[in-house]
């Protein structure tokens, strides 16, 4: 009964925060900068949970992982909805090949950062694999939100804007497929004897069971159904989707992130699933990331050390990545290495892949890398308009 | 015909997931959370069959629970169901608020001599026929309490009280499905409201009696009775406080009223499990 008092606490307060985050748009633009990803909201559960005042308790949230899993689900099939064919295609390849070029870089330089890092502290290699190369993958993720926020108020339009927003969105792909192998290298279950083989093989798992699912719901949507319908529908593929990958320590993320592509392609009805969604999304969103707050073990030691180094290596790879992958385009057209400042705010997605790794393994190294993540997006948040505004302003 | 398909693919999809878990996790049922999310969506489809056969869309939820429980096809297991009683907890909040909301006082004032003669004769004559009807068998009863008359009479007695009880989840699924309204749907949803509160009561003081009957005790066991007695005002004073505020921020504030969902036309025996908001 503690677990169900807990869970109308937190439908309660997502659905009232919401109130305060349209309360939050009519503040002046001073106090509105520093909100602009809801990151008050994992403070919020930072206190509530065990490390303050544990009004949301280890026992609770154990329950809670799998309804975890799902919200980490719902937000892999909205990230792969984007990606249907037709609209893909209206966008030049070596758009794409610059987004994905830079974030494989910013995911090598932290990777090749941490790694030497943790080698000098005398970490074995297997050891490095498991905690760096999800490090790498959530750093090479941008966040498209805080930049949208700023051209929306700005009003700012113009190519380079359009190339941020462009990147933004998309190098996600890079980073969730780094992450689906970081988690398949970590996954406890042996297939084959041999880990790289293993690796593959739950890569492989994943895709299939991302697209069998993706199939069945896109079954499930022929039928011209209501709303509740819909949500009938989701609620249960998102459930499936949840506790196969949580019982076979797969990545929900990268799963569910298949099924959004599936149907973005085969269902004529994907954007049901929007309008299905919408009134519950913003609540659901602020409660995921209350539970993820909650979960948050601060590393304070090591942890806040380290948080100058995941920064830095961060820019480092940014800029690096947005100067190599700039040269894809002629003379004339390429995008100036100056956006690479705009690149620098991460948000609902790492978060999300940070809250994946906490529920599949509990384990201390993945709170350190809670700690730095969360603290670089709520740095980010603080300086995310003002080196966007900069990057814009160098740009042209 | 469609659902019926879908039904199929689900169930076979269910026993392909169980055959996977046997090999990779060693396991002989799916994982709850697998279990409930089929089960979700395979209730759901065979309540459109179902009801295609002129039964209740609950008669495929229930169809469906059987079949994939433990006792049948097993692809939810004994300790899965006991994990997944969250679901169940949630589901009883739901349904209790959705029968209270029906329930209306000037009804009650209205009718109050009606609703108390009729629960009182229900109560009494079912309770009365299951415990003449196990005393008629007795002898095929005695059998298998070793021949305790005591014991038999404590038995026959919670059994009878038992036997009061009807199901409010159920009688607001029918009701909804149906789209009922009236005053005969008004009564039928408020007796079997008020049944439920005789049987908590008529139990309780049974089964503190049940020492006394057996022959292990010599005392009533007032314990329990004070436990009621603390359990049922405490609740309705509880729930007349958080009643009290949720009308507050439904008549002043009136926003996200998915949060309550109290809306009485909810589909709960149609297309939704969830109350229409």
């Amino acid at each position: 009964m503690k677990t169900v008092l807990a869970i109308l606490l937190l439908l309660g307060a997502g659905f009232l925060a919401e109130e305060f985050v349209r309360y939050k748009r009519r503040l002046p633009i001073g106090f509105k900068a520093v909100l602009y990803t809801f990151s008050e909201f994992l403070l919020v559960g930072l206190f509530l949970g065990p490390s303050f005042l544990n009004v949301l308790t280890e026992e609770i949230l154990a329950e809670m992982r799998p309804f975890i899993a799902i919200g980490v689900g719902w937000v892999g099939i909205l990230f792969g909805l984007q990606f249907d064919w037709a609209r893909v295609r209206r966008f030049a390849p070596r758009l794409y090949g610059l987004s994905f070029l830079q974030a494989f870089i910013a995911a090598g330089v932290v990777f090749a950062g941490f790694t030497l890092v943790s080698w000098i502290l005398g970490a074995q290699w297997a050891g490095i694999l498991v905690w760096v190369l999800p490090l790498a993958a959530i750093a090479s993720i941008t966040a498209p939100t805080a930049i949208s926020v700023v051209f929306m108020e700005d009003r700012i339009r113009g190519e380079n804007a359009e190339i941020l927003r462009f990147v933004a969105s998309v190098d996600g792909i890079i980073g969730l497929f780094l992450f689906c192998i970081a988690v398949a290298f970590q996954n406890p279950y042996s297939l084959s004897g041999y880990i790289i083989l293993d690796a593959l093989l739950w890569v492989f798992l994943s895709i299939l069971f991302g697209v069998l699912l993706g199939a069945l719901f896109c079954i499930l949507l022929q039928r011209r159904g209501s709303r509740e319908e819909i949500l009938i529908y989701t609620a249960g593929i998102l459930i499936i989707a949840g506790s196969i990958s949580y019982s076979l320590k797969i990545s929900p993320l990268f799963v569910a992130f298949i099924i959004g592509i599936i149907l973005a392609n085969f269902s004529h009805r994907s954007e049901v699933i929007y309008k299905a969604l919408s009134p519950v999304e913003k609540p659901a969103f602020i409660v995921f990331l209350i539970l993820v707050g909650a979960l948050w073990k601060i590393q304070w030691g090591i942890g806040l050390a380290l948080i100058p180094l995941f920064l830095g290596l961060r820019a480092t790879g940014k800029a690096l990545g947005i100067v190599v992958s700039r040269e894809l385009f002629p003379k004339a057209e390429r995008p100036s290495s100056w956006l690479a400042l705009g690149l620098l705010s991460q948000g609902g997605l790492a978060l999300t892949m940070v809250a994946n790794l906490t529920i599949l393994h509990p384990v201390s190294v993945f709170s350190l890398i809670q700690t730095l993540v969360i603290f670089s997006i709520i740095l980010n948040e603080f300086i995310t308009p003002t080196l966007t505004r900069l990057a814009l302003q160098k740009a042209s | 015909m469609r659902s019926l398909l879908i039904t199929i693919l689900l169930l076979f999809l269910m026993a392909v997931g169980q055959y996977f878990c046997g090999i990779v996790l060693g396991e002989n049922a799916l994982p709850s959370g697998v279990a409930l999310g089929f089960l979700l969506l395979v209730a759901y489809f065979s309540g459109h069959w179902i009801n295609g056969l002129n039964l209740p869309f609950l008669t495929g939820y229930i169809l469906m629970g059987v079949l994939c429980g433990p006792y049948a096809l097993h692809f939810l297991s004994g300790e899965s169901v006991q994990s997944l009683k969250l679901i169940d907890e949630v589901a009883i909040l739901l349904i209790a608020i959705t029968a209270g909301g029906e329930i209306r006082l000037d009804a009650l004032r209205r009718n109050g001599r009606a609703y108390t003669l009729l629960v009182l004769f229900i109560s009494l004559s079912t309770f009365l026929g299951a415990v003449a009807l196990l005393w008629v068998f007795r002898a095929q009863v005695l059998v298998h309490l070793g021949n305790d008359q005591g014991l038999f009479w404590a038995v026959a007695l919670l059994i009878g009280i038992t036997c009061v009880a009807k199901s409010p989840a159920a009688t607001i699924a029918i009701i909804n499905e149906c789209r009922a309204r009236g005053p005969l749907t008004e009564m039928a949803l408020n007796v079997v409201v008020l049944l439920d509160l005789v049987v908590i009561v008529g139990f309780t003081v049974i089964a503190a009696a049940t020492p006394l009957i057996v022959g292990q005790d010599s005392s009533f066991a007032w314990g329990d009775l004070m436990h009621l007695g603390r359990e049922i005002p405490g609740a309705l004073v509880v729930g007349a406080v958080a009643g009290f505020l949720v009308a507050l921020y439904l008549n002043y504030v009136r926003t996200n009223l998915l949060l309550f969902c109290l809306r009485p036309d909810s589909c709960l025996g149609g297309t939704c499990p969830l109350p229409r908001c």
